[in-house]
């Protein structure tokens, strides 16, 4: 009898550490499915992020903010008088634009860098189109363009690169 | 003493194929991932404003031509500030592009048709991102003008 009850304790104990170790495994299986899933909706949001980037980014120079028309008709431009107005109502625009910092830098002909104000319109050439960076930044995307710029006063086009810098939080 | 062998084997069984399975979904997420997709619609939309934005620059300080009305006038063989167009549009274009300095694409090839003739300016690439426009000339005839990037 002592014998057949250390036998049953014996089968009890192995049983107990079979279930164990069998509900260990199902939990590092669970943690795992956990990451993965997390990781790939991450993965998710980062490439939809990225599309909306690309799409904001391609239809920038065409917003009726920026580009320019002659009679009417609208051209492949953007208006450089615009973009100081623009600049100075920039803070309406966070809800399109977010956390941005977009920049047009005049490439051809060249010129200095000097940012653009109602004052110095001769002697500049880059315009601070829209800027609102978060206080937390985990990381940024940069991309440009290349822009036409177009000075209604003299009937001129240039050319530009318009620097375009996501922030992520 | 059988049976409980047999009850054995089935529990090893079932711990083997929860690790086979754990090994296949790490296979599947680690080595077999997506490839990253190529955003061809911004690569498109670079090379069309690069396009519109050279095409829309002034050549020649006497004359203040700009640069899809100076194609034109090379595919009909005429002359811009005194030279032969087709030369001065391609002499002016390298100047303006290596002076815009862009470092994404480094040849370029430009080219304008009208029905079946075309007339080559530059002809740096074979393959590459082709943008295109319509240019439409004081006498209301109407050009294809061609611009790939490489």
């Amino acid at each position: 009898m002592g014998i057949l009850n250390k036998k049953g304790q014996l089968q009890i104990q192995e049983t107990i550490i079979a279930v164990f170790i069998f509900i260990v495994l199902i939990m590092f299986g669970l943690v795992f499915f956990y990451k993965v899933q997390s990781s790939s909706i991450a993965n998710e949001f980062k490439d939809f992020q990225m599309e909306k980037n690309s799409i904001d980014f391609i239809t920038l120079g065409e917003l009726a903010e920026f580009s320019c028309s002659k009679a009417g008709i609208k051209e492949s431009c953007i208006d450089v008088p615009k973009l100081l107005i623009f600049s100075s109502f920039s803070k309406e625009y966070f809800e399109k634009f977010g956390y941005k910092n977009i920049t047009i830098y005049q490439v051809y002909p060249k010129t200095n860098n000097v940012r653009c104000t109602a004052v110095n319109l001769d002697n500049c050439g880059s315009w601070e189109v829209y800027f609102k960076k978060p206080s937390k930044v985990t990381s940024k995307i940069v991309r440009d363009a290349p822009v036409s710029l177009y000075f209604p006063d003299k009937d001129e086009y240039t050319l530009g690169i318009m620097v375009v810098e996501a922030y992520n939080v | 003493m059988f049976k409980r062998a047999q009850i054995e084997m089935i529990g090893l069984v079932v711990v083997v194929i929860i690790l086979v399975i754990g090994l296949l979904l790490y296979v599947k997420f680690s080595v077999l991932r997506d490839e990253v997709k190529q955003d061809t619609a911004s690569e498109n939309a670079y090379v069309i404003n690069l396009m519109n934005g050279i095409f829309n620059l002034k050549l020649c300080e006497k004359d203040k031509i700009k640069v899809d009305e100076a194609i034109i006038k090379c595919f009909n063989e005429e002359q811009v500030c005194g030279e032969e167009a087709c030369n001065y549009v391609k002499t002016e274009l390298k100047t303006i592009i290596a002076g815009i300095g862009i470092k994404k694409y480094k040849n370029y090839s430009i080219w304008v048709t009208k029905g079946d003739n075309n007339r080559t300016i530059m002809n740096e690439c074979k393959t590459g991102i082709l943008a295109h426009t319509t240019i439409v000339a004081s006498d209301k005839e109407h050009y294809t003008a061609y611009f790939r990037s490489c």
